[in-house]
């Protein structure tokens, strides 16, 4: 059961548009590497977890991977404010804009759709919390990546405290495997 | 449930916790497994008014409880950091209920939903679809 917050997990004040940042932000919306696969990736292995332990924790980092879709969310929505359909010509964005318009949609930075593809669950623990561990490590090699095409400092805050989740979860899920390699 | 050995070894020692503030942050409350990235610096969060400052401390110690619960998922015997999770928690609660009493509803559970009209529909937190 999930009960929803009215709040943010951690502000956002962006306030220059920037269409072109928005789109490969979109990247860790609905990308390979994303906070919506990471989501499921997680959330759909707890339910088949051996132990407590497992379950406890893919639940919980599961559901703050949710959270982050929505501070993603709220980072696009932000820098593409108010923007019309000549902003996202200047863009070279005419693609996006003819199917989306201004809404959001959850696709990599080069249009590829969401899909369950980019994620794993093949009946063994251990090959499991493996992908989960490898998946931290590519979403924080991509938030890097952004971090280095973005100058604007309010998007650097988000995108800072993002990366630093995905150690933090490595090294839980670290932590998990050699609880189940010991058991 | 029985508790592995293995995690009594792995204990956080207080020194290892970064403070409230700095550790919301940076998205990490723990020193020994900060990494920063290049010479990036952790930078302060612009707050105008008093709203916003209760949302951000609302913000910071939710973060808390749930950094070091997944802390205490794996090491459920150290003493020490659920002490911290209390506290934090306790602050949480406080805050929470001093923001719905100001200002409007977080969830479902506030009392200021009690009467009409509706108040759920209304005053997103700043910041929240903006």
């Amino acid at each position: 059961m999930w009960m929803y917050e009215k709040r943010l997990a951690f502000p956002i004040n962006i306030k220059k548009r920037d269409l072109k940042l928005a789109k490969v932000i979109m990247s860790q919306y609905g990308g390979p590497q994303g906070e919506l696969g990471a989501a499921l990736r997680y959330l759909n292995q707890s339910y088949t977890m051996p132990d407590d332990y497992g379950k406890t924790l893919l639940k919980d980092i599961g559901t703050e991977e949710l959270s982050h879709v929505e501070m993603l969310c709220e980072m696009m929505v932000a820098l593409t404010k108010g923007a019309t359909y000549e902003d996202f010509k200047e863009a070279g964005m005419e693609d996006y804009y003819t199917e989306h318009g201004i809404d959001l949609y959850p696709q990599n930075a080069s249009g590829l759709p969401f899909t369950t593809a980019y994620i794993s669950s093949v009946g063994d623990v251990f090959a499991n919390i493996h992908e989960d561990m490898a998946a931290e490590e590519k979403a924080r090699a991509v938030y890097e990546n952004l971090i280095d095409l973005t100058t604007d400092p309010e998007v650097l805050k988000p995108l800072l405290f993002l990366r630093q989740r995905e150690i933090v979860h490595y090294a839980r899920f670290k932590e998990l495997l050699e609880h189940y390699k010991n058991k | 449930m029985n508790h592995i050995n293995y995690f009594k070894n792995y204990l956080v020692k207080d020194n290892n916790l970064t403070s409230d503030n700095l550790g919301f942050l940076r998205g990490n409350m723990f020193e020994d497994l900060y990494k920063p990235y290049k010479n990036y610096q952790i930078k302060e969060v612009t707050i105008t008014n008093e709203k916003d400052k209760l949302l951000y401390e609302i913000s910071m110690y939710a973060f808390i409880m749930n950094d070091l619960a997944l802390y205490l998922d794996t090491h459920p015997n150290d003493a020490n950091v659920l002490e911290k999770f209390v506290e934090a928690k306790m602050r949480y609660c406080n805050l929470v209920n001093e923001y719905e009493k100001k200002y409007n509803a977080l969830t479902l559970t506030s009392d200021s939903l009690n009467t009409t009209p509706w108040k759920w529909l209304n005053n997103w937190p700043n910041g929240v679809y903006n």
